[in-house]
C-alpha cells in the first residue's frame, strides 16, 4: 500500500489517503481480502493523526471497498470487482454525456480528445 | 468511545492566577493538544492530572479514576520539559531503581529502545544532550505498560531534528489502540500532525475544545490593502499597517471582500496569535 499525501494541498487529508487507497483496490494492486495497514499504523508512518486515518478508513467501508473485522483490522471487500464495473458504468454514462454536450457546442472527437486530456492531467496534479 | 481523560468544573487559584471552572475530555486513542499562552494555567492542568498538585474545587480523572489513586501511577507516563532522573545515573541505573516499581516492566524492550535510540547505557544522565534525555524518558515509558502520556512542553529547546524524532516516538506511542495523549505545548506546529483534538486554555478559562481541523478549518487568514467598514466587527485581531491589513476571519464572513483580497488556511499558530491579540486588544 503506498500512499503520499501533501500537507500543502487543498484537499484534506484524509481525501488524499481515501482516493489513493480506493485507487490500488480498483486497479487490482490491492487484491480481494489483502490486509490494509491498521489505522494506528498508517496515522503514525504518514504522521497524521489518528481521527484523519480512521475517516480516511470509515468513508472507504461506507462505500462498500473495505471491510473491518473488531481487533483484526481492516480488508480489500471481495466485490471490489462490482465497484469497478459500477464505476466503468459511471465513466460510460458521463462520456455520453460529455459527447452529447460536445456535439451540441460544434466539437469533433479531437477537440474532445483535447479537452478530456487537460481535464485529465489537472486532476493527476 | 470512554473518556481516559476527564476534568469536570477544575478550579485552582494562586496568587495572581487562576484555573476558573476548567471542563474538557479526551476520548480514549487519542491526541490531544492542549495549547494557550504562558500563565493560561495548561501546567496547572497538568501538574493536577499527574497528582503533583490539588484542585480547590472540581475534578480531575484519568482512565475512569481519581487521579489522585496511587495505583494509576503503574498506568500514567508523565514527560515535562525535563526528566527527573538523578545526574548520576546511568540508563542501567534508571533501569534498576525504576524496573522494581512496575509490575510490566520489560527489561529486554528497554534495551532495544536504548539501542534504537541511540542512548549508551553506561553514560551517565547529566551527560546525554536535552533532546536525549527526553528520548530516555520516552524509553522507559515505553518498557512498560501505561495508558496516558500526560506532556508538557516536551519539545522546548530541542532542535528541529532531535523535535521531529520526539514527536516520532509520541506516534510510536500512540500505536496500540488503548493509548491516549495530552500534549501541553506552545509549539503549536508541533500539533499540526498528531493532535486529533485541540483544547485551547487562555486566561484560566477554556476558549476552544474540539476537533483540530475544525479549528483550523473555521478561520482563515485575510490579507488586503482596504477593509471594508461592514467587515470590520468580524475582523479578528486586526492589524493595520501602511501598506494594508491583516487579520483573522471566521470562513462565513468572507464572502463580499474586495477581489485583491488574499484568503489564506489557517494553522493552529495562526488561529491562537489572532485570537490573543484579539482579546489583548479588548482588555486595553
Amino acid at each position: 500500500m503506498n500512499i503520499v499525501i501533501s500537507m500543502q494541498s487543498e484537499i484534506p487529508a484524509y481525501e488524499q489517503i481515501k482516493m489513493q487507497i480506493k485507487a490500488q483496490i480498483l486497479s487490482g494492486n490491492l487484491p480481494p481480502d489483502a490486509p490494509l495497514v491498521s489505522m494506528r499504523q498508517l496515522a503514525r508512518d504518514l504522521r497524521v493523526s489518528v481521527i484523519t486515518t480512521t475517516r480516511a478508513y470509515g468513508d472507504l467501508e461506507a462505500e462498500g471497498l473495505i471491510y473491518t473485522l473488531q481487533g483484526r483490522g481492516s480488508f480489500v471487500k471481495g466485490d471490489a470487482e462490482a465497484v469497478r464495473q459500477q464505476y466503468l458504468q459511471a465513466i460510460d454514462k458521463s462520456l455520453t454525456a460529455a459527447v452529447e454536450k460536445g456535439l451540441a457546442a460544434g466539437l469533433n472527437l479531437s477537440g474532445l480528445q483535447k479537452r478530456l486530456e487537460e481535464i485529465y492531467h489537472e486532476q493527476c496534479h | 468511545m470512554s473518556n481516559a481523560i476527564e476534568v469536570k468544573g477544575l478550579c485552582k487559584s494562586y496568587p495572581g492566577f487562576a484555573l476558573k471552572n476548567i471542563s474538557f475530555s479526551v476520548p480514549e486513542g487519542l491526541c490531544c493538544g492542549f495549547v494557550g499562552p504562558n500563565g493560561a494555567g495548561k501546567s496547572t492542568t497538568l501538574r493536577i492530572l499527574s497528582g503533583q498538585a490539588f484542585p480547590d474545587s472540581g475534578e480531575a480523572r484519568l482512565l475512569g479514576r481519581p487521579c489522585t489513586d496511587a495505583a494509576l501511577r503503574e498506568e500514567i507516563a508523565i514527560l515535562f520539559d525535563q526528566p527527573y532522573f538523578q545526574g548520576d545515573w546511568t540508563p542501567v541505573d534508571i533501569e534498576k531503581s525504576l524496573g522494581p516499581f512496575y509490575p510490566s516492566w520489560n527489561s529486554g524492550r528497554y534495551r532495544e529502545y536504548l539501542a534504537r535510540f541511540g542512548l549508551e547505557p553506561g553514560k551517565k544522565f547529566k551527560d546525554f544532550s536535552r533532546g536525549m534525555k527526553q528520548k530516555l524518558a520516552m524509553a522507559v515509558h515505553l518498557s512498560h505498560d501505561t495508558k496516558v502520556l500526560l506532556l508538557d512542553e516536551p519539545t522546548g529547546g530541542l532542535d528541529p531534528i532531535a523535535r521531529d524524532e520526539l514527536l516520532d516516538i509520541f506516534r510510536e506511542y500512540l500505536l496500540p489502540e488503548n493509548r491516549t495523549i495530552l500534549f501541553s505545548t506552545h509549539i503549536t506546529t508541533d500539533l499540526e500532525r498528531i493532535a486529533d483534538k485541540i483544547v485551547y486554555i487562555h486566561d484560566g478559562s477554556i476558549a476552544y475544545d474540539g476537533d483540530r481541523e475544525k479549528l483550523t478549518d473555521t478561520y482563515c487568514v485575510v490579507r488586503g490593502w482596504h477593509l471594508p467598514a461592514e467587515k470590520r466587527a468580524h475582523a479578528i485581531g486586526l492589524r493595520q499597517t501602511d501598506s494594508g491589513y491583516e487579520c483573522l476571519m471566521d470562513l462565513r464572513h468572507i464572502g463580499g471582500l474586495p477581489s485583491d483580497t488574499v484568503t489564506e488556511k489557517a494553522s493552529i499558530n495562526d488561529v491562537i496569535v489572532y485570537l490573543e491579540r484579539n482579546a489583548k486588544s479588548r482588555e486595553v
